[in-house]
């Protein structure tokens, strides 16, 4: 086994809701979603957002879209209804600290090289 | 059957109206649905309101209606927007005066009723947190100035008064606190006539609001990723479209000749964008289940969405209150060239540090001091560590809350003169800003205490002689 960092099987991006935070991911390929549900557990998460939080974090799983949903709360600092101290109110760029945790993958495993939209067999090209 | 078609004409308070206008030229387009509030920019515009009552609306309507406008008329597309703000009435005067100068034919509806400010201010109504449940006064404890009234406060009202304008045929309907989705919602509400027990359909008609409501976070934007995600022209990224069918199965799109895409990547960012439990997604009009949503590509920037569920929505309204809480303090200032982040970090420990400590008015400080260098830990602080390079440069800056404004200023200054004259040598580029903090707290009201209402204004043109 390897390890390699999240961005490089999926994407993440994040919002907010008052003073919590919601962290989606989204594997560039189906196929990587079990990978994902695996191993981004609340525990890893919180292991990697502890010092940002203080309430519970809770993960909901969209198998329509192969998505994962992560919602933290007291997250935000008091987020943009409380004024945060942060530069980044919204929280917008914690979806970038998701893809910063590391997952473990075979040896042998490939990481996607195409961009999602052009690879999903829509009808892109 | 029929289609409808709605499209995004703006996702944000400052949505660009170019976007807009490349939405109302889609033959297609029947209802040009803009969101144009956040829980942010109320907070501003009820402050606007405060300081000028004529103020308080969207600050970019004036210029926004005056481009989208005749492209609307021309192409019969009907506009429903959010451009109240916190000042509804006025909103719809200045529409109605554009209207008027640009000589049309039109009827403008004003949705009232999302302002409750009278009702919270004589207690009339017991509120409580939006998710704890507890009293809200109970939480008011971390305010200042605990006895003070709050400056506002608005329900998220839904779909039904939209409906009703549109039924009393307005071209224009204004509106202040709407909830996002609903705004996008009436429209298939009025036109495929779904009523209570269409509830699986009204979640399709929610899912699409929710899909196209922040613009081009479903098109492309906010998405672009090095090595893994390109967006193609990402300078003119086209806002969505959707064409939504009786069932409330819809297929995503954006006009011709823009940029971005619409792809199932781009919309499964969106879907999730912004929701705590995806089984039930809160709205004014339904409690929405997106985790069976599919989303299949069919052609070329066209994905078929499907597979919402609804139940019904909360008996209780979300409501947002809002309290003058102090000051919002920032200041700092900047270092280029070789040992630029050495300098500001110790500007930080040994300059701004012990000044702050000692500083006669450091028992006003109600959040914070908080400590940055912008370029390494202004926004994931403790949670990433130091660079192992040496940066070409570093930005300290230092975010407090403070009591009152005479010392929020003073603390401004003392951070400024620590970075200027105190710290590395080289520091330039000194900020300095104090604005108004205001806190806001979410909570519900019963739907009895909010009076919702539509006032219609029909335009005849002016005819001159000459």
């Amino acid at each position: 086994m390897k390890e390699i960092p999240v961005r490089e099987v999926a994407f993440a991006r994040s919002g907010d809701k008052g003073n919590i935070s919601n962290v989606h991911v989204h594997p560039y390929r189906s196929d990587d979603y079990d990978l994902l549900i695996e191993q981004l557990t609340v525990d890893r998460v919180r292991e990697a957002f502890d010092q940002l939080i203080d309430g519970p974090i809770e993960r909901y799983v969209l198998p329509g879209t192969s998505s994962i949903n992560f919602v933290m709360y007291g997250a935000l600092g008091g987020g943009v209804i409380g004024r945060s101290l942060n530069r980044d109110i919204h929280g917008k760029s914690r979806g970038n600290l998701l893809m910063s945790m590391s997952i473990e993958v075979p040896e042998d495993y490939q990481p996607p090289t195409e961009s999602p939209h052009v690879s999903e067999g829509n009808g892109q090209r | 059957m029929e289609t409808v078609t709605v499209g995004c004409g703006s996702g944000a308070s400052a949505s660009r109206r170019e976007k807009a206008i490349a939405v109302a030229r889609e033959p297609a387009v029947e209802y040009l649905c803009c969101d144009r509030l956040a829980e942010r920019t109320l907070a501003n515009a009820a402050a606007n309101m405060l300081a000028e009552p004529d103020r308080g609306y969207n600050p970019s309507l004036e210029r926004w209606f005056r481009a989208v406008l005749p492209e609307c008329v021309e192409n019969g597309v009907r506009i429903i927007g959010s451009f109240g703000a916190a000042n509804t009435s006025v909103a719809s005067e200045q529409v109605i005066r554009i209207a008027e100068e640009l000589g049309y034919d039109l009827n403008v509806a004003t949705v009232l009723g999302d302002d409750v400010l009278d009702a919270v201010l004589e207690e009339s109504v017991d509120l409580s947190h939006w998710q704890t449940g507890e009293p809200i006064d109970y939480d008011r404890r971390n305010i200042v100035d605990p006895s003070a009234p709050p400056l506002f406060a608005h329900a998220y009202l839904g779909a039904d008064p939209i409906v009703e304008a549109l039924d009393r045929r307005a071209d224009i309907v204004i509106t202040g606190r709407v909830a996002d989705l609903s705004l996008f919602l009436a429209p298939l509400i009025y036109e495929f006539g779904w009523c209570n027990g269409d509830i699986d359909e009204i979640a399709g008609g929610a899912t699409v609001g929710h899909l196209l409501e922040c613009e081009a976070y479903a098109t492309g934007g906010n998405l672009y990723e090095p090595g893994h995600v390109d967006i193609p022209e990402m300078d003119d990224i086209g806002f969505p479209i959707a064409e939504v069918g009786p069932s409330g199965e819809a297929v995503l799109t954006k006009p011709d000749g823009t940029g971005g895409i619409v792809s199932e990547f781009s919309l499964k960012n969106q879907l999730c964008h912004e929701i705590l439990d995806p089984t039930a997604y809160e709205s004014p009009d339904v409690t929405l289940d997106v985790t069976e949503v599919e989303l299949d590509g069919i052609a070329e920037d066209q994905v078929h969405v499907s597979g919402a569920q609804g139940s019904p929505s909360p008996e209780d309204l979300k409501l947002l209150v809002g309290f003058d809480n102090g000051l919002f303090v920032e200041a700092g200032g900047s270092w280029a060239g070789p040992n630029s982040y050495e300098k500001a970090e110790t500007c930080i420990e040994r300059v701004i540090r012990p000044n702050v400590d000692r500083w006669e008015h450091s028992d006003q400080i109600f959040h914070g001091p908080r400590y940055d260098i912008v370029g390494v830990n202004s926004i994931h602080g403790p949670a990433v560590t130091t660079p192992d390079c040496d940066p070409n440069e570093a930005m300290v800056r230092v975010a407090a809350k403070i009591e009152t404004e005479a010392a929020a200023d003073d603390f401004a200054d003392l951070v400024g003169n620590c970075v200027g004259m105190g710290g590395g040598a080289g520091a330039g580029g000194l900020v300095k800003q104090v604005r108004p903090n205001i806190t806001i707290f979410p909570a519900t009201i019963p739907r009895s205490h909010v009076d919702q209402s539509v006032e219609l204004h029909r335009i005849v043109p002016r005819r001159t002689d000459s």
